[in-house]
């Protein structure tokens, strides 16, 4: 399968991506939700069971690429109740919602650092996706935090074409 | 003006970015604040409000929604010299500088970048109280 210039770019930056994500996650979770969390590197082979999946799609003139990131639920489910009153935080759309921005925050970032390389990147609405969905996708960020411990892994898949 | 009289519009369409943002102003006592998910309903209760003579002192913009953006609200808003006294804060998790010089130009009195701490709002909320004293006083 073939892979168009923008998806190119995100290949040749990975692992500058790898790290904006981390750095992201680190900041928001401290500012957002008050958790110290340290990098520790790759986890790749975790199998994400419970999970809800959020892209946002990132387009130059010409290509289009889609961040994917997944979350594992039970984590969501965590973070709303720091955030929402009890009778909203385990509602999935509290859990969406959470998805949704920290992907959104995560994107822009990677976007941002890639527009000051040269590009001309514009960002979309994060949405909600179905697993079934993943193989159209062409980026695809997992993080798990466990023990304090943040790993975040960066897969590139050819995608299939969609506009924002 | 004392910031517990200031009466705060906040706007985002993210619930999650909605509650942590009340949370924030509260601790910054400010509890006289309402909340919209959209840029239309946004610039509905911005009208309202000004049509009542009861105008908000600070609005807290989300650039990036869906249908109307918060940019396109800011631009709005500006057009209208009753908004003039109403300071408005762009929201956005972009950090690029050429994003808020355009919102500056644009006539956003601020911008935040997502996301955003205790410690950031109470910094912005300073430098946005002396904005609104300029702006009665004058």
């Amino acid at each position: 399968m073939q892979i168009n210039a923008l998806e190119k770019t995100l290949l040749a930056h990975k692992e500058k991506i790898q790290e904006i994500v981390s750095d992201t996650l680190q900041i928001t979770f401290k500012n957002y939700f008050n958790i110290d969390i340290y990098k520790s590197g790759i986890y790749a082979g975790k199998n994400l069971k419970d999970g809800i999946f959020c892209e946002t799609h990132i387009a130059d003139p010409a290509n289009e690429a889609v961040v994917l990131i997944s979350f594992e639920k039970p984590f969501l489910q965590e973070l709303a109740k720091m955030v929402y009153p009890p009778a909203e935080a385990d509602k999935s759309a509290s859990m969406e919602s959470c998805a949704k921005e920290i992907a959104n925050i995560v994107t822009a970032r990677v976007k941002t650092y890639l527009n000051e390389s040269g590009y001309d990147l514009k960002i979309g609405i994060p949405s909600i996706v179905n697993t079934t969905e993943l193989s159209t996708e062409d980026v695809k960020v997992s993080f798990f935090i466990e023990q304090s411990r943040l790993y975040v892994d960066i897969g590139f898949n050819p995608a299939v074409a969609k506009k924002i | 003006m004392n910031p517990s009289d200031y009466k705060v519009l906040l706007v985002d369409d993210n619930t999650m970015t909605l509650n942590l943002m009340s949370n924030m102003l509260r601790a910054q006592g400010i509890t006289k604040y309402e909340t919209s998910m959209h840029g239309q309903d946004a610039m509905d209760k911005i009208k309202v409000r000004m049509e009542l003579g009861n105008p908000y002192n600070i609005i807290f913009l989300d650039w990036n929604m869906p249908d109307i953006s918060g940019y396109d609200v800011l631009i709005k808003c500006r057009q209208d010299p009753k908004n003039d006294k109403t300071a408005i804060v762009m929201l956005t998790a972009e950090n690029q500088k050429r994003y808020v010089l355009e919102a500056i130009k644009a006539g956003a009195t601020s911008y935040i970048v997502k996301p955003l701490s205790q410690d950031d709002l109470s910094k912005k909320m300073k430098q946005i109280s002396e904005w609104i004293d300029t702006k009665v006083q004058g």
